[in-house]
């Protein structure tokens, strides 16, 4: 029987995603210690900082990437990759640091409550 | 970060799509290929890299669609997308189409023109200070000159005098020459004369209207102290414009009337038109002028030569019924004072009878208004009725299109459309249809405007009326056939997607054959049938009594036969001149 309830694709236990509502915090993170990056660039660092357990849905950058820009937190500008390729760079802007700070202490207001919790229990 | 600069970063998108897409596409498709070489690298044969390229970075298509979402424009975007397929499929139906746009066009366009005329010639306030505290003494029906002993709508020059010391209820009182004077004079040293309307004044009628003047000063009372001596014009901004190219330095321009050089003092604000709706005088002169213009008529000295109109402003406080009292009195006593008063039996019968009615001149004075109030009126009636009629006969069609697609909605609906889609997108194609017979009606009441405009002048001048389109009747009109495009474009549209589905789609299949039309389309048949013959009724007679007028015989041959009036007072002459009877 168990032969033929065989798993489409097994979940990947090596990545995690990403807590929801933390990707602006990352990405933001990434821009203010890297510098200007493109997209791919922006998810490879994701994953190597957090030691490869953090993945972004690699995708789901680009609709953000977008919101960021309507607001004003990121500009982009087209340039050329090391492989000689063009891509669209993004950098942090003055608005966007202001936003980091902001989402880092929110972050951190929510994870000190949950460790508080787990920690009573 | 500020909301503008969020919108102007939202706008340049707006702008620039296709850029912005295609930006878009290069950059995931970059992402996908780094990420495929990545995978290569580490190992895998080619397919597979590709296979875990793409499921890694997800489903593009969506992603897309989020992005673009992230702009906010995506309601445009469908909107421009219903409009579209709105009008595609209005002319699909060119038919039904075209008498919906000609409904809402006869419907919008009519009742604005005739609005805005009934406005115009009835209903629009003077453009001066506070005009409903005018008010003018008699009815103002009659214009020229009498000598009645006592006559309840002209005055004497010595009797405004008078009124106007002795009153106890206005505030400040004017007169004016019943007549507009339309006489030829020359600007400067010009050679050929203009025609110009003047018209005079008591020294009070700027000041008691409450009008500042656009350049220079407005006539005053000391323009209006004695007789003859004060040649001076206030012109209207029309003529200033018209005739003087709108100089600056006008008020070193004089005007030759008759024998007369008046200097031009100053220039009367551009709404400014005096107190006629009708009539648009080019210039304003002193009543101390009067006699001037054309010499020899006019008579300041005559107690009963009574040519002019009185009007006052009340003062605050004072209403009608207390002012009328006064007037009546004062009436009495200054008439039965002038020691050339003839009391004769009969002028004293007639001066008992007689009763000065105080009437609002917050609207001015106007022969167009008794001419033509009534058939103006008549003419609002017919054409609320064709409104309505406007709005029946769309509603109607709009009915009759959504039902007959009511198999077309199920067939979508059953590919998935929602029914909020469904719904906007007929609203959509409503509003398109609305909004296409609002702007015809427009167009429409504008020429009608100046067709009826043309239609009651006399002769080559157009009568100087503002009719331009009255704003709020127009969004009225617009609003209620809009609204009635929506109603009935929308209601169908929901009763069709709450239709069943599986039923919808095989009766449908027939068409509208042998489907019982709903109660409300019968009753919007019956009314429109109903009104329309009513209105054709009415037609058919107004047009008959007109093909009877133009046939009345005159008792003379009118073929060839022309009217032709001479204006001599420009060259000097005196009334009844003898060379002017040689002419003949």
């Amino acid at each position: 029987m168990t032969a033929l309830i065989r798993r489409k694709s097994a979940p990947d236990r090596s990545h995690d995603e990403i807590p929801p509502g933390t990707l602006y915090l990352l990405i933001l993170k990434t821009l203010a210690v890297r510098g200007r990056l493109h997209g791919y660039e922006i998810a490879e660092s994701i994953l190597s900082c957090s030691d490869d357990v953090l993945q972004v849905e690699e995708g789901s950058l680009y609709p953000a990437l977008q919101r960021m820009l309507i607001q004003g937190w990121v500009t982009a500008e087209w340039g050329v990759t090391a492989g000689n390729r063009r891509a669209r760079y993004y950098t942090i802007t003055a608005a966007g640091r202001k936003q980091l700070g902001a989402e880092i202490s929110q972050f951190e207001r929510v994870m000190g409550a949950i460790v508080r919790v787990l920690e009573t229990a | 970060m500020s909301l503008t600069g969020g919108l102007t970063r939202r706008l340049r998108m707006l702008f620039h799509r296709r850029q912005f897409q295609q930006d878009l596409d290069d950059e995931m498709r970059l992402h996908v290929e780094l990420r495929r070489e990545q995978q290569m690298e580490a190992g895998a044969d080619p397919e597979s890299a590709r296979q875990a390229a793409l499921r890694r970075f997800g489903n593009t298509t969506r992603l897309r669609q989020e992005s673009e979402r992230a702009w906010g424009w995506e309601w445009l975007e469908t909107l421009l997308q219903d409009a579209a397929y709105g009008v595609r499929s209005m002319l699909r139906t060119p038919g039904v189409t075209s008498i919906a746009l000609l409904s809402l066009a006869l419907g919008i366009g009519a009742n604005t023109a005739i609005f805005s005329f009934l406005d115009a010639v009835m209903l629009r306030m003077l453009p001066v200070k506070a005009p409903q505290q005018l008010v003018k003494l008699g009815t103002g029906r009659s214009a020229g000159i009498t000598d009645n002993f006592g006559d309840p709508g002209l005055y004497s020059y010595p009797f405004y005098r008078l009124f106007r010391s002795q009153n106890a209820v206005f505030s400040d009182t004017a007169a004016y020459f019943s007549l507009t004077n339309d006489v030829h004079g020359f600007v400067d040293d010009r050679s050929t004369p203009d025609l110009i309307h003047v018209q005079a004044v008591s020294g009070s009628y700027f000041e008691t209207l409450g009008v500042e003047s656009h350049l220079g000063r407005l006539l005053d009372e000391a323009d209006d102290s004695t007789d003859s001596q004060h040649p001076v014009l206030v012109i209207s901004d029309a003529f200033w414009k018209r005739v003087l190219g709108q100089s600056p330095d006008v008020l070193h321009h004089t005007i030759r009337l008759g024998d007369v050089t008046y200097q031009i003092v100053g220039v009367a604000p551009a709404d400014f038109f005096g107190t006629t709706v009708g009539e648009r005088p080019d210039a304003w002169a002193p009543l101390s002028m009067e006699p001037q213009i054309p010499p020899g008529w006019g008579n300041n000295k005559n107690d009963f030569y009574e040519a002019l109109y009185i009007f006052g402003r009340l003062k605050p406080g004072v209403t009608t019924a207390p002012a009328t009292a006064n007037t009546n009195v004062l009436f009495r006593s200054i008439l039965l004072g002038f020691p050339d008063a003839k009391l004769t039996k009969e002028n004293l019968d007639s001066l008992n009878r007689t009763h000065v009615a105080l009437q609002s001149m917050a609207r001015g004075l106007s022969n167009l208004r008794y001419e033509y109030s009534e058939p103006l009126e008549v003419l609002m009636a017919i054409v609320a009725l064709v409104l309505l009629i406007a709005c029946a006969n769309i509603a109607n069609l709009l009915l009759a299109r959504s039902t007959a697609r009511a198999r077309e909605l199920a067939v979508r609906q059953a590919l998935g459309a929602g029914r909020t889609r469904i719904i906007r997108q007929l609203l959509t194609e409503s509003l398109v249809l609305a909004l296409a017979g609002g702007g015809l009606g427009i167009g429409f009441a504008a020429v009608a405007n100046r067709i009826l405009l043309r239609m009651i002048s006399q002769g080559a001048e157009t009568i100087p009326l503002d009719v331009s389109l009255n704003l709020p009747l127009l969004g009225f009109t617009c609003a209620i056939t809009v609204a009635t495009a929506l109603l009935f474009g929308t209601l169908p549209a929901l009763r069709a997607t709450r239709l069943d589905l599986t039923e919808s789609l095989k009766s449908g299949r027939g068409g509208s054959a042998g489907r019982a039309r709903s109660p409300l389309a019968r009753v919007l048949v019956v009314g429109q049938v109903a009104i329309s013959l009513l209105l054709m009724v009415g037609a058919c007679l107004f047009q008959r009594t007109l093909i009877n007028l133009s046939h009345v015989n005159a008792g003379f041959n009118p073929d060839h036969v022309l009217t032709l009036s001479i204006d001599s007072s420009g060259k000097g002459f005196k009334e009844n001149d003898p060379r002017e009877w040689a002419f003949f």
